[in-house]
């Protein structure tokens, strides 16, 4: 049973149903929405906002937003911390008497321990703990922010939605690592996926807008975030390939990290330059990519700025040519497609990006129309392709946190 | 008399052609080598010989030529390369460098099996790492350079257009992948070693190398967590043995075997894809191989598996040595393919004779400057 906060007012029209509060964990971000869900099944965001720029090394601030009753406000604040930035989401929504009964939080990979999201209790909160080295970015911030929203909402139920689910439909000849039996058993390596709370939304849209139900479709999403990123070949509703591994660094070439490599380069270094372990993953975790290569900043819009300067345009010229690589390689698996999707905040927002991934792909049927994606806008669903390009191009916003809230809303019965 | 040597960390081999007869040979590098070579050549063999060529595995970033002749002066560079590849590199130093303080009046050429890649672009050649270590050698070497660069010689001229689009593919123990814009490399499957990739024989390819640190942590020393990735992955651990893997291809019938072989074809399939969008279009797809025929099988199902290119193939029709050149795609097919059959020593020596042609150059009796080990 729910319990239900009796001190907050309840808002006129809003008495019946459940306020869900969704946290979702970027590496350098804090997404958050308040929904509502009532008698129907519609989910309505009742308050929505994002920290920006969370502990990068750039050259702009970072800021907050808080969307509350149409009203609008962006503070721009020093935000070390993925922590402080979820204080400040609760001093907002304390301050707005805004009423909350269960809470979800994103957690990017939860290994062999869970299969489906769960309810944070005691003993699951100790198989989170131990899923943090999985994903060294970013789980260790979910948890962090789990700790401030269980002290900041002592009585309120929370519950975890991961990131590794969707792509359990991969087959053995995608997810499979060539390494002797006894040790794959052992450690359960294998290529687990990630982001596909956002793949599963995307997925949706995109077939209600191509109105050809997922079953029926083929296509090539890229998830081109602020700090993570990936590709998923998704065929007839099921993930069947992606770029992410055992973990969340290899694939493309993201804000900090380095993606694919050699791995004897990584023996390399520390047989022959003596680099520690814990130093040098760190390094390719939270020193490679865009701040690798451009040396000044993680970010591809300050990387877009300067790429007059010669490393921050050998950056971008990286970045392009690995999508453009993975793209690729999928239209061989999927042999063909229907759709290319482009999602997550760059992905929708950032026109230079999607124009530079689609030059020269005329020989895959992607054409794109110049004037269309320029004035593309990211609150929405945007066509981008030519009339004649046989592939569509999308550009889709994404909304884990739905997709967080649809998953809470299911553990209480409520789908 | 053309005489070319070719090692790996122990065992030399070696190739001669006078008259139209081949001679060949292999021993271990030990005691008295040189007597077994001059033995295999008959009497007075010495005496014919024009040209020696040397295969070195790894050039670095010393030797951009795949073909270059070797003098006394430049003979320091290549003892350089020794570092990047100790085990094979220094055999290649100590063989060239008796053949040439024995014979100093005749040519000594080097083979250099990453020097076609010293020429691929900035993005292609190097990872998203940071960039001191871009500066510490670290970065995509590949290897097959001069097979790669003879296979574009082959099929990537056409007088009609500028550059021909060309991938290029070899299937055998180490199979790699390699893209070609006319002559310039543009992208190549192996990595700062031939690990990274499509899993081989004994390697095991591409793999999420945060792995390697969780086998640190569980208490795997670098030693053993290098041989692991290098000798006992890739084929070897899908099969459970090292029977030789390409067996799989001619008889699978198990039930591991023929997952070998879709995780094989799978991956070659997603490297063509991957380097025709480096390329921007496909015109040419050439495999090569030892033994094509034992990969009749895994050709058609990667052409199969690329019909979205408009790609049409026929039977599959083989391209021996000096054979006539003719694809096995069909005429209204827009990418062309090929399959050749592949024998280093042919493309060593047919390399070191266009070399000859265009300098005649040779040593001029100088004396070879002794070095430390080298002598």
């Amino acid at each position: 049973m729910l319990k239900l906060n009796s001190s907050s007012i309840t808002r006129p029209g809003e008495n019946a149903g459940l306020h869900i509060l969704v946290f979702n964990c970027g590496s350098s971000s804090l997404s958050y929405k308040v929904f509502h869900s009532g008698q129907s099944d519609k989910i309505e965001p009742l308050v929505y906002g994002k920290a920006h720029r969370v502990g990068v090394k750039g050259t702009k601030a970072s800021f907050i937003t808080y969307n509350f009753d149409g009203h609008t406000r962006k503070d721009v604040v020093p935000i070390r911390t993925h922590q402080e930035a979820a204080r400040l989401i609760f001093e907002y929504i304390k301050k707005d008497n805004i009423r909350i009964d269960l809470v979800g939080h994103r957690f990017v990979h939860g290994g062999n321990f869970f299969a489906r999201s769960a309810f944070i209790e005691p003993d699951s909160l100790k198989k989170l703990q131990l899923c943090l080295p999985l994903a060294p970015i970013h789980n260790p911030v979910s948890l962090s922010v789990i700790q401030v929203s269980r002290k900041s909402l002592p009585d309120v139920r929370q519950y975890v939605a991961f990131d590794s689910a969707f792509h359990a439909t991969l087959p053995p000849k995608a997810y499979t690592y060539p390494l002797p039996e006894e040790i794959v058993k052992k450690f359960s390596y294998r290529k687990y996926g990630f982001h596909g709370l956002s793949y599963l939304d995307v997925m949706g849209k995109a077939a209600a807008h191509l109105k050809t139900p997922a079953k029926k479709l083929k296509m090539i999403v890229c998830h081109l975030g602020t700090g993570g990123s990936s590709v998923a070949a998704i065929k007839h509703g099921c993930s069947i390939d992606t770029s992410m591994g055992y973990s969340p660094l290899t694939g493309l070439v993201m804000s900090t990290r380095c993606g694919d490599i050699d791995p004897m380069l990584a023996i390399y270094l520390m047989a022959a330059y003596g680099y520690r372990p814990d130093y040098l993953l760190d390094m390719l975790e939270k020193k490679s990519g865009l701040i690798g290569i451009s040396g000044f900043s993680s970010d591809i819009r300050d990387i877009i700025e300067k790429k007059d300067e010669r490393q921050a345009k050998r950056a971008f010229d990286m970045y392009v040519r690995r999508l453009k690589e993975y793209i690729g390689s999928y239209l061989a698996v999927l042999r063909g497609m229907d759709a290319l999707v482009f999602t997550d905040d760059i992905g929708v927002q950032n026109w230079l990006v999607r124009e530079k991934v689609c030059e020269n792909m005329a020989w895959a049927g992607i054409r794109l129309d110049l004037k269309k994606n320029l004035a593309a806008e990211s609150a929405g669903i945007a066509e981008l392709g030519l009339k004649k390009s046989p592939v569509r191009i999308l550009s889709i916003p994404n909304d884990e946190e739905r997709v967080i809230c649809a998953e809470g809303l299911k553990l209480v019965g409520k789908i | 008399m053309i005489l070319n040597f070719y090692n790996n960390s122990f065992h030399i081999r070696w190739q001669a052609r006078t008259a139209g007869r081949i001679i060949s040979g292999k021993c271990a590098f030990a005691g008295d080598w040189q007597a077994k070579v001059m033995e295999s050549l008959g009497s007075g063999g010495a005496d014919r010989i024009r040209a020696i060529g040397y295969f070195l595995h790894h050039g670095g970033e010393y030797i951009k030529n795949t073909v270059s002749l070797i003098t006394p002066e430049n003979f320091n560079t290549v003892i350089k390369c020794v570092k990047f590849l100790p085990e094979y590199n220094d055999l290649t130093c100590k063989i060239a460098a008796y053949w040439m303080k024995r014979l100093p009046k005749i040519s000594h050429v080097l083979f250099c099996d990453t020097a076609f890649f010293a020429r691929l672009p900035y993005e292609a050649k190097n990872y998203a790492i940071p960039c001191r270590l871009q500066q510490q050698d670290v970065r995509r070497y590949g290897r097959y350079g001069l097979s790669h660069l003879w296979m574009s010689n082959q099929v990537g001229q056409c007088p009609a257009r500028p550059a021909v689009k060309l991938i290029s593919v070899y299937l055998g123990d180490h199979t790699n992948v390699a893209a070609m814009n006319g002559k310039n490399p543009m992208a190549t499957s192996f990595g700062f070693t031939p690990v990274e990739g499509i899993l081989s024989a004994n390697g095991s390819g591409s793999i999420d190398p945060t792995i390697i640190f969780y086998l640190h942590a569980a208490g795997m020393s670098f030693k053993e967590i290098n041989e692991m990735l290098s000798q006992q992955s890739g084929f070897a651990a899908l099969l459970g043995n090292k029977a030789g893997f390409q067996k799989v291809f001619s008889a699978a019938k198990s039930r591991k075997a023929m997952a070998a072989r879709e995780f094989y074809c799978y991956n070659v399939a997603k490297w063509i894809g991957s380097f025709t969008a480096v390329l921007g279009g496909l015109d040419v797809l050439a495999f090569f191989s030892e033994k094509p025929r034992k990969f009749a099988d895994v050709i058609s199902e990667v052409c199969g598996q690329l019909a979205f290119l408009g790609l049409k193939c026929g039977k599959i029709n083989l391209i021996n040595n000096g054979g006539k050149l003719s694809a096995f795609s069909k005429p209204s097919s827009p990418v062309k393919t090929y399959c050749f059959q592949h024998d280093k020593w042919r493309i060593m020596e047919e390399s070191l004779m266009a070399l000859l042609k265009k300098g005649g150059l040779h040593n001029e009796g100088k004396k070879v400057p002794c070095r430390r080990g080298y002598e």
